[in-house]
């Protein structure tokens, strides 16, 4: 422990309870240490992770988020919502290498000038014996010995597709684009140094699309969804892709009637989805299995120390240059104007530097909890290998803790598995996820 | 200004003055009394809001009315100009320049000496960099021939340096049209686009040069009717516009085919860059 | 033909004594690729990579600097533009690696010079490798071309010294005084070896790497070509599957467009940045207000490659290529550079106007 270090507290206080809390223990008189700065916020639920985030990677030891008491938002339900996030934030930033002690979401009414005095010293001084914060990229590497436990396909157990089988799909996208069912049909085709995706629109283009060798290690086609234009298409799709169509419909993003697809048949069509879920089916019925995350990898790093996984990421995050590929390959990336890029406000600047680095891939990953279906395309993308199907798959793995398939209360969930699931942020269950989080 | 291209000179505002809704004119005074800028109509320079970042502004006054002081219209449109526009005069802010090429006032003279007939068109606040322009033709006016002013904007707010239409109206040889695309309660001047007034006054292409600045979409119709009205591309000329990063050609970033607008612009003949304007 | 030969285990030797004054940057192995990093002993140098998976420019221009920094303390506003001054070796640099930094040169040090990058390159040595068939990482490698745009696997032009591998010993050819003064404490002595060039091609190393490469060599067309396809549409079938993910840019030599933003550290420091930028990137050209020149992925693909092999080459006489494969590899849809060269020589069919 440093001698006279004093930890720097940023805290988010509700206006309504917490904050009322706050001012009545002044008036008390009742003694907190000074190192909090407090940021006064309408309701728990307007605490957006990225303010968290934003605040550990600026150098704060420690981010505080007090909220009224379950039950007694002022706003009804912002606490509830607040109390979801932050489950799962907080379990992804202990996956990042902070100490899960160094960020605390509590509940304090506004009489309860005591109870916040309270908090305040016992997370001051937690933070006080954690020692400051770690600068993001300062661990400098030692990178895991195994670059192939690095890859996607070492990952999930479950749904690992075994290769695709081109069977009928050139005769069958002739088909669809000679009776005007479609406009396109997106698949693939042999390129000059690997399989690359294929938008066919006539017949000698349809002559040339095949499936990808290797489906864990493509794509995901469904990210050209967005830019269509209106066109109707045809996607070739694996299990995951077919999940990620899924979500995006539930999102509102496109109707079913708007797609057609064909899925991966046999071992390529390993996964749970019935082949039902498709329009075609390439080959043999799908093999149905369970796809929840249970890959090897990341257990093993989640028995780690956070100091190890805190070495792992900086390494990781050492190497990205934030070209966005990972984003631009994700399907569920479709905002107009990423958190990353904005100006107004400027969340991260413009520096290439692992700490913004960092910022980008923690929120991102925040960003697809309940959304991601697990079809690795970021990881696949990315030039430098960094492994970020990792951080999806905690995320996933968390949120299938904490809620069951339709959402609420419960366990299982898993994104994409129909297109009426609701997302888990936008529901909550009242008693759930007791005992806050610290 | 200095051995280093990236760094600015720190100038104080020592005045900041309401042009329209949104637009402020400022005056920069160097810190550094040494420093002087010297520079053509038609140049530009980098207003930095330090700790925000900066943007390339045209200098919107001539040298010659200039004070020594570099004045720059800026609208409030982003994340710079907002900063710049919280200012406070006695502020500090960054100056780099003058970059870029000038308007080409020997070509408006005329070879004989008879002066071409210059027709110069600003919209909004693309009239700030036509301002030197005109102030250099009304400073030296026997030098000019005549001269036709298009001063329009979105709406009466939106019309920069009005205080100054009388003088550059009451000039010898000098014709001023004013109009809005769209009027308000007080205003009793003329209604209608740029290109409608254009089209109407239909000035002759005969000896003449026609100068435009504004909107990229105001430049795009006014384009269009000046060629209707018989003007050849070589008689237009305008300034452009673009993303800016360093001005000093080095950031990749404004070209137009393979002119930077920073280095072989920003003020252009229509010939030059009509091969590989894009999405204008 | 009499040429000057180092041993690995001296080469090793010379390079780790240049450690405690110089910043050597030399291929290493990271995971499962080669990459360029600074070195803290020659016993990281990875003898056999491959071509690396970054480029060197990262070492002249970094992906991220601070160009200005304002700072106010006691005595009033203080304002540095910092210069890196450190000497640097980059070692193991591939021929194209050399070109690359003669292409960025023409402009970054052109009136008025880019103070920042003229200092790291004033300050650097480049040596090196050349790539030659017969051994471990020796090329050529997948995805690279740079004869068509006027290198050579052999090509000594932007090096201060080339090393040419024979086996566990290199030939050592000091271009440059700045070469020659580097390897002043170097011992190397003279042996009988055959000649490096494409004559003899038959029996030396390089000539392995021409014998493996395609037939005939791509050809680059004329920048009248590049010009006659500007409004092609091929453009935009091309961009149909471009993700606009910025990998190309950033993976090449000689991608150089930039950003500047300023920041406001904590402490009230201000730092304006410098850092790399895309044309694949949908807000590379946006101005405030919202318009967008660019706004399409053709139009910014398009930009791309008229930028690299039709403006550069009219205004600074070289393409903005250097043939270096990084691009290929990595593009994850697989836009190969290669390709779009050989279409637009192929005359690709001017349909309709690129949309806006």
């Amino acid at each position: 422990m440093i001698e006279n270090f004093e930890p720097r507290i940023v805290g988010f206080l509700c206006n309504w309870c917490s904050y009322a809390g706050a001012d009545l223990a002044g008036t008390s008189r009742l003694s907190y240490p000074p190192n909090i700065r407090i940021v006064r916020v309408p309701c728990s639920g307007r605490v957006d992770p990225l303010f968290v985030m934003r605040a550990l990677r600026d150098g704060a030891d420690g981010v505080l988020v007090l909220g009224c008491h379950p039950g007694d938002c002022h706003y009804s339900d912002g606490n509830y919502h607040a109390r979801r996030r932050f489950a799962i934030m907080h379990e992804l930033l202990s996956f990042v290498g902070y100490e899960p002690e160094r960020v605390r979401v509590d509940w304090v009414s506004a009489s309860e000038g005591a109870r916040f005095a309270r908090v305040v010293n016992e997370f001051t001084e937690a933070v006080r014996s954690l020692g400051p914060v770690r600068r993001l990229g300062a661990q400098s590497a030692t990178a895991p010995a195994q670059a192939a436990a690095l890859r996607p396909a070492a990952a999930r157990a479950g749904e690992t597709p075994g290769p695709g089988q081109t069977g009928q799909l050139p005769e069958l996208a002739a088909k669809l684009l000679a009776e005007g069912q479609v406009d396109v049909v997106l698949g693939w085709e042999k390129g000059s140094v690997r399989e690359r995706p294929l938008f066919a629109s006539t017949a000698e283009q349809a002559a040339r699309l095949i499936v990808p060798e290797d489906p864990s290690a493509s794509l995901n086609l469904a990210t050209y969804l967005h830019h269509l234009h209106g066109k109707k298409a045809a996607l070739v799709v694996k299990p995951a892709d077919a999940r990620a169509v899924n979500v995006l419909i539930k999102e509102g993003q496109l109707k079913r009637e708007d797609v057609v697809l064909i899925g991966l048949g046999g071992e390529g069509g390993r996964g749970p989805l019935p082949a039902s879920a498709y329009d075609f089916v390439l080959g043999e019925p799908p093999v149905l299995s369970d796809a929840s995350v249970t890959a090897p990898l990341l257990d093993e790093m989640e028995s780690w120390p956070v100091a190890q996984r805190a070495a792992f990421w900086d390494a990781q995050f050492n190497k990205c240059e934030r070209c966005y590929a990972c984003r631009q390959a994700c399907p569920m990336c479709y905002c107009a104007e990423c958190l990353s890029e904005q100006l107004n406000p400027a969340w991260q600047s413009i520096a290439i530097e692992a700490p913004e680095q960092a910022f980008f891939h923690v929120m991102r990953a925040f960003h697809m909890a309940g959304r991601c279906t697990g079809c690795n395309a970021c990881s696949n993308a990315c030039p430098e290998g960094i492994p970020l199907y990792l951080l999806n798959q905690k995320v996933a793995r968390e949120v299938a803790r904490f809620f069951g398939p339709d959402g609420l209360k419960g366990t299982g969930y898993q994104a994409g598995l129909s297109a009426d699931v609701a997302l888990p942020f936008t529901v909550f269950t009242k008693d759930e996820l007791a005992g806050g989080h610290s | 200004m200095n051995d280093n291209p990236f760094l600015p000179a720190l100038a104080r505002l020592a005045e900041i003055r309401d042009l329209a809704t949104g637009i402020k004119l400022f005056r920069c005074e160097f810190v550094d009394k040494e420093t002087e800028l010297h520079y053509r109509p038609g140049q530009f320079g980098f207003l930095s809001a330090i700790g925000v970042g900066e943007a390339p502004f045209g200098l919107a006054v001539s040298e010659a009315r200039s004070g020594g002081l570099a004045e720059f219209a800026v609208q409030r449109i982003g994340t710079v100009t907002d900063a710049l526009h919280e200012m406070q005069p006695g502020d500090l802010v960054g100056v780099r320049g003058p970059m870029g090429n000038c308007f080409p006032m020997d070509q408006l003279k005329g070879d004989d000496g008879s002066g071409r007939r210059i027709i110069i068109l600003g919209g909004g606040i693309g009239l700030a960099p036509l301002r030197p322009v005109i102030q250099e033709i009304l400073d030296h006016r026997d030098e000019y021939g005549p001269l036709e002013l298009f001063c329009a904007a979105r709406s009466p707010e939106l019309l920069v340096f009005r205080e100054e239409f009388a003088e550059w109206s009451a000039a010898p040889r000098t014709t001023m049209h004013v109009t809005v695309d769209k009027g308000n309660e007080s205003w009793t001047g003329q209604v209608g686009l740029i290109t409608q007034v254009l089209a109407q006054v239909a000035p002759s292409p005969e000896n003449a040069v026609a100068i435009t600045c504004g909107p990229p979409i105001m430049i795009k119709f006014v384009l269009k009717e000046l060629d209707r009205l018989g003007f050849a591309p070589e008689q237009v000329i305008m300034t452009l516009e673009s993303k800016m990063k360093c001005g000093l050609g080095k950031c990749g970033r404004c070209n137009v085919g393979d002119q930077y607008i920073c280095q072989d612009g920003p003020v252009f003949r229509y010939d030059q860059v009509r091969e590989f304007l894009e999405a204008f | 033909m009499n040429q000057e030969i180092i041993s690995r285990q001296e080469l090793s030797r010379w390079l780790e004594s240049l450690l405690p004054g110089y910043t050597v940057i030399a291929p290493v192995h990271r995971e499962d690729r080669d990459v360029f990093a600074v070195i803290g002993s020659t016993g990281e140098v990875a003898w056999d990579a491959g071509r690396t998976a970054n480029p060197a420019k990262e070492f002249f221009f970094p992906a991220s600097e601070t160009i200005v920094r304002w700072r106010t303390g006691p005595a009033g506003l203080q304002v540095e533009a910092p210069l890196a001054t450190r000497p640097q070796v980059l070692f193991g640099a591939r021929p194209c690696d050399g070109m690359a930094l003669d292409v960025l040169d023409r402009l970054l040090l052109a009136d008025p010079a880019d103070p920042y990058y003229k200092a790291r390159r004033d300050a650097t040595t480049v040596v090196g490798w050349a790539c030659g068939g017969e051994h471990p990482g020796g090329g050529p490698f997948e995805g690279c071309f740079c004869e068509t745009v006027g290198g050579g696997p052999a090509d000594r032009r932007f090096l201060d010294v080339l090393l040419t591998r024979h086996g566990d010993d290199y030939a050592i050819d000091a271009v440059t005084e700045k070469g020659r003064q580097l390897l002043s404490g170097a011992k190397t002595e003279p042996r009988d070896l055959p000649a490096v060039t494409p004559a003899h091609a038959a029996d030396d190393i390089v000539g392995a790497v021409l014998r493996d490469r395609p037939q005939p060599v791509l050809q680059m067309p004329p920048p009248t070509e590049w010009r006659a396809q500007f409004d092609a549409a091929f453009w935009t079938e091309l961009a149909q599957r471009c993700l606009g993910c910025r990998t190309c840019t950033y993976d090449c030599p000689v991608c150089y467009c930039f950003d500047v933003r300023d920041r406001a550290l904590p402490d009230g420091t201000i730092e304006r940045l410098r850092c790399w930028d895309s044309c694949q990137g949908m807000q590379c050209f946006a101005i405030a207000g919202g318009h967008n020149p660019r706004p399409t992925q053709a139009a910014r693909q398009r930009q791309r490659y008229m930028h690299k092999f039709l403006y550069y080459p009219e205004r600074e006489g070289v393409a903005l290529c250097v043939g270096c494969g990084r691009c290929v590899v990595d593009c994850p849809v697989n836009i190969d550079i290669r390709e779009v060269i050989a279409a637009i020589a192929a005359g690709a069919t001017a349909a309709e106007r690129v949309p806006a």
